[in-house]
């Protein structure tokens, strides 16, 4: 009885320890993470400028919402850019991750990592301003080069139907070197005895790859889909440095819209409810995804 | 020795209390002001050496601590907001647009601290907005109009004799520019990231050229007129005959254009002078383009204020005293020597940079006009400019770019 009793002394006394040890990052989280996401929702029915206090609406900023042109081209844009940017990326990481690992596992290959890794940690706004230079349409350093093969000019980011995939183009160039690196490692640690059980098999590097390499990795191409479209959803700053939304709207996206109303207009409480909307949209995707990846478990 | 660490431990103690007591008697004052230093000299003095220089006789005498905090340009307006709403925000601000600051009773009355003299030598303080109370809440300065360009020597290669004034004679000039020379005649920045920045330099001259004024008499921005319909045709006649071409809707920087010769016209800030003639270009000023209406250029008013929280914090009556020596003569005549050239904005100031500027605009004081701040402008500019890119690539018509801007205005603006 008494040996019990110290038993549970114990375990609760571990508890707290183990509390102690997640209250940081907990506390952390509620209050960065979880609390605004409930403030912002409720912020969305109200209306505020984050002078006077709150003034409850209801619906309102909702009704207003989905009478707005702009949130529709927004939205539209949004979606163009995740579909563009989510599978080149994903794709193109795994593809440079394979063939590092399969053909290039030396010096060389780790020097291409590395320069392949380098736009992920280069500003994007350092890296929107080069590449606006590059995209010039006149003495642009990309229309310099298709000039050699008598093409072009190209207005990249002056035409309406140039533009978003331009903008595009740079958060390929930008994020596809950081998922090549978690590729890659998954890469590596697929056992090196299942590859040679099926090398001696018989089976080609694209046999492989297509029915080793790729089913083992798909947990990560799960995660890196997930983040690619958490990330190509919020996309702002190089829309705000390349092109301001334009030209028309045709780069205008959501999360350009809340920054436009929330902190130039100081219109929290409608920005809220465009934010709680873009919420409502990456569950749904991501909902979507989640189904679509299980059945194929 | 664990006698003689606690010793030191309470020493320590008593020391920080001390020095704490210490800097609770001693006020303190913030200041915010945006960069203006932009030389690239290494002698030349840096914003926040120069502010604490000019306010380093003040902390002593009113033995106050002076924080000057010298904020980059990227957001301001945002940053001065959310600052102003602090308890530990700025007493002394610069300001840029103040509709929301002004509406949200965030900047301090001045009137009841101001003397009369104060007042009077405040040169634009008719423009200064009101408070609720009915108190004028910021000191207007004048950034300056600005000014056309011209490249003397392009015209001359372009056998152009006179700088063409009237909108239609500029038009055929731009034309025979290309024809002659292969030049380009004018440009402007429909790309700029925020609408504000396309607007007022290729908008609001031109709009103002037509005779438009851009409040109503219930104090609402209102474009949906004449003067908006003859703006948007002439832009639109220069993208039609050539003289832009697809990519205007891009960001383009004209003023290094022209600066590298390239350019035959540009609009700019009045002190971009120097750097054309730095770079060799043989270059005269204009007023402005004359329009159905006549003359017309944009002056924008940013301005020096006191935040209202200074009251709570009791530091309202010295950082009105800071901010009536930050806009004297004295010390902005400073400033435009050393840091940044201005015009002057106060009686006592004497300082002049360049007299031939000084001659063109005094000649036009009444075709200067200020762009007026009003409810929701930010996303109503970015309104504007994204129809007008949509007009150039023939998606709308002048009269429809007018029509959806208000009625997005109304719909979503508006509140």
């Amino acid at each position: 009885m008494q040996k019990q009793s110290g038993m549970r002394k114990r375990t609760r006394v571990q508890a707290l320890i183990g509390m102690g040890y997640i209250a940081p990052s907990f506390i952390l989280m509620m209050t960065f993470n979880v609390i605004p996401i409930f403030l912002s929702i409720y912020y969305s029915f109200t209306k505020f400028n984050m002078v006077s206090a709150p003034s409850w609406i209801g619906l309102e900023n909702y009704q207003k919402l989905f009478t707005n042109k702009a949130l529709g081209d927004a939205l539209h844009n949004t979606l163009i850019y995740v579909l563009i940017t989510v599978p080149a990326q994903t794709i193109l990481a795994l593809i440079i991750a394979a063939f590092l690992a399969e053909h290039l596992k030396n010096r060389f290959g780790s020097l291409l990592r590395s320069t392949i890794f380098i736009p992920v940690i280069v500003s994007l706004i350092a890296s929107a301003t080069v590449w606006n230079i590059m995209y010039e349409p006149k003495g642009g350093l990309i229309n310099q080069f298709l000039g050699l093969f008598g093409a072009g000019p190209v207005n990249f980011l002056g035409s309406k139907v140039n533009a978003l995939p331009s903008v595009a183009a740079v958060a390929i160039w930008k994020n596809t070197g950081y998922y090549m690196v978690i590729y890659y490692a998954g890469i590596m640690g697929v056992s090196s005895e299942i590859r040679e059980a099926a090398v001696v098999d018989g089976a080609g590097s694209f046999q492989r790859f297509w029915y080793i390499t790729l089913p083992v990795l798909q947990p990560i191409t799960y995660m890196i889909v997930t983040l690619g479209i958490i990330g190509s959803f919020q996309v702002f700053d190089l829309v705000y440095k390349m092109t301001g939304g334009g030209p028309g709207r045709s780069t205008y996206t959501i999360a350009y819209m809340i920054y436009s109303y929330a902190f130039q207009d100081k219109r929290i409480g409608y920005a809220c409810a465009l934010a709680v909307c873009l919420l409502i949209v990456i569950l749904l995707i991501h909902a979507v995804q989640t189904l679509c990846f299980k059945e194929r478990d | 020795m664990k006698r003689f660490v606690s010793m030191l431990l309470v020493a320590a103690l008593l020391l920080s209390c001390l020095s704490f007591a210490v800097a609770d008697g001693k006020k303190s004052l913030t200041i915010w002001i945006p960069q203006y230093q932009f030389s690239k000299d290494e002698n030349a003095i840096s914003d926040k050496d120069f502010w604490e220089g000019q306010l380093a006789e003040f902390s002593a005498e009113n033995d106050v601590d002076v924080n000057v905090e010298i904020l980059p340009w990227g957001d301001y307006n945002t940053t001065i907001y959310t600052g102003l709403l602090n308890n530990d925000g700025p007493d002394v601000v610069y300001v840029t647009d103040n509709y929301d600051l002004v509406q949200n009773d965030l900047l301090l009355g001045l009137d009841s601290y101001l003397t009369e003299e104060e007042k009077d030598n405040y040169l634009l303080w008719n423009l200064s907005p009101v408070n609720a109370a009915g108190e004028h809440v910021i000191v207007p300065m004048d950034d300056g109009v600005a000014v056309g360009y011209y490249n003397k020597d392009i015209l001359a290669e372009a056998g152009i004799d006179a700088m063409p004034e009237e909108w239609d004679a500029f038009i055929e000039a731009c034309k025979e520019i290309k024809d002659k020379t292969g030049k380009q005649g004018f440009l402007q920045n429909w790309g700029a990231t925020t609408g504000t920045s396309a607007l007022m330099l290729a908008f609001w001259p031109y709009y103002f050229q037509a005779g438009g004024e851009m409040l109503d008499e219930n104090g609402e921005i209102a474009i949906n007129n004449e003067a908006g319909l003859a703006t948007l045709n002439f832009l639109k006649k220069l993208y039609d005959e050539g003289i832009f071409d697809e990519t205007i809707v891009a960001e383009t920087e004209s003023i290094d254009k022209f600066a590298n010769g390239e350019l035959a016209f540009v609009v700019g800030d009045l002190n971009k002078g120097s750097s054309f003639t730095g770079n060799g270009v043989n270059w005269e000023y204009f007023f402005s383009l004359k329009g159905p209406k006549g003359y017309g250029a944009r002056t924008a008013t940013d301005s020096f204020a006191v935040a209202s929280k200074s009251k709570e914090r009791g530091t309202d009556e010295l950082a009105v005293k800071a901010l009536t020596i930050i806009t004297s003569g004295k010390v902005m005549d400073a400033f435009h020597e050393q840091i940044f050239f201005l015009p002057r904005f106060t009686k006592d100031s004497t300082y002049t940079n360049n007299p031939k500027y000084d001659e063109l605009t005094g000649a036009h004081t009444d075709d200067i006009y200020v762009v007026s701040e009003f409810e929701g402008k930010a996303s109503f500019e970015k309104a504007l400019q994204s129809n007008i890119q949509m007009m150039f690539m023939g998606d709308l018509t002048p009269e429809e770019v007018l029509s959806e801007t208000m009625e997005y205005y109304q719909d979503q603006i508006k509140q």
